[in-house]
């Protein structure tokens, strides 16, 4: 029996925006929540005609869309999103040197790293692939361009059950629009 | 080219070759010339000269 109701879970996947074109879309991993909420500003219209003001006109003045995203998977890709740097980068150590966990490298060895604050700015294309256990549809929202921010601690060292990471992502309008959601039948 | 292996104790926390961390007072084996670093950047002293493994 097919349903209008959700609940579900679902996948998110990120293409970072490199200043010229979008990287290969790469999936955040084990989200634990996803909201996408839109807020409207009005300008309002008052006529003393009679004295009393009364509102007689409302206009929207600016429409203001975010998502926001927590995951449980802290791998380089997103602790370097949290950490506004990049993702790519890794050091070598030669044999002899300390390492930064102050054990001495007995070959050659290469280690990833994130040097942290070297971006000012995260943006990304953003999709998110809904699993609507109870409804008919899935659905699939595609953001088309979001300046992403992390929210919260970024990493809890000390850490008694599994660390988050939670973005917020502001959406911005670009050519393809602004964001739209698909609703994909069931099969 | 064979290199040989010697066996090394620690006198700092060393990574071995797999990636393990060998603390100190432990031996772990590693290559002529690496011990050659070690011993001189007082990381680790010589055990024995035994040399039999090869690197190609």
């Amino acid at each position: 029996m097919a349903t209008e109701r959700y609940i579900g879970g679902g996948r998110v996947f990120l293409s970072k925006w490199n200043g010229v074109t979008y990287d290969l879309e790469v999936e955040v991993g084990e989200i634990q929540n996803a909201t996408l909420k839109i807020s409207q500003d009005y300008a309002d219209a008052m006529s003393k005609d009679n004295g009393i003001q009364k509102k007689v006109d409302k206009v929207a003045k600016s429409t203001n869309a975010t998502i926001s995203f927590t995951t449980q998977n802290v791998n380089k890709v997103n602790m370097a999103m949290a950490m506004f740097g990049a993702d790519t980068l890794t050091e070598t150590f030669a044999i002899g040197a300390t390492l930064p966990d102050n054990t001495v490298a007995t070959v050659s060895t290469i280690i990833p790293v994130i040097n942290g604050a070297t971006l000012s700015k995260i943006e990304a294309q953003i999709r998110i692939i809904g699993v609507n256990l109870s409804g008919s549809d899935n659905p699939v929202l595609l953001v088309h361009h979001a300046v992403i921010t992390p929210t919260g601690d970024i990493r809890d060292f000390f850490a008694d059950k599994h660390a988050t990471l939670g973005f917020d992502g502001e959406i911005l309008e670009v050519a393809a629009g602004y964001f739209k959601e698909y609703l994909i039948p069931k099969v | 080219m064979a290199e040989k292996k010697v066996t090394v104790k620690a006198l700092k926390e060393l990574r071995a070759e797999d990636g393990k961390k060998v603390i100190v007072g432990e031996t772990t084996e590693v290559l002529e010339s690496t011990a050659k670093i070690l011993v001189a950047n007082k990381s680790a002293e010589l055990v024995t000269q035994a040399t039999t493994q090869v690197k190609e």
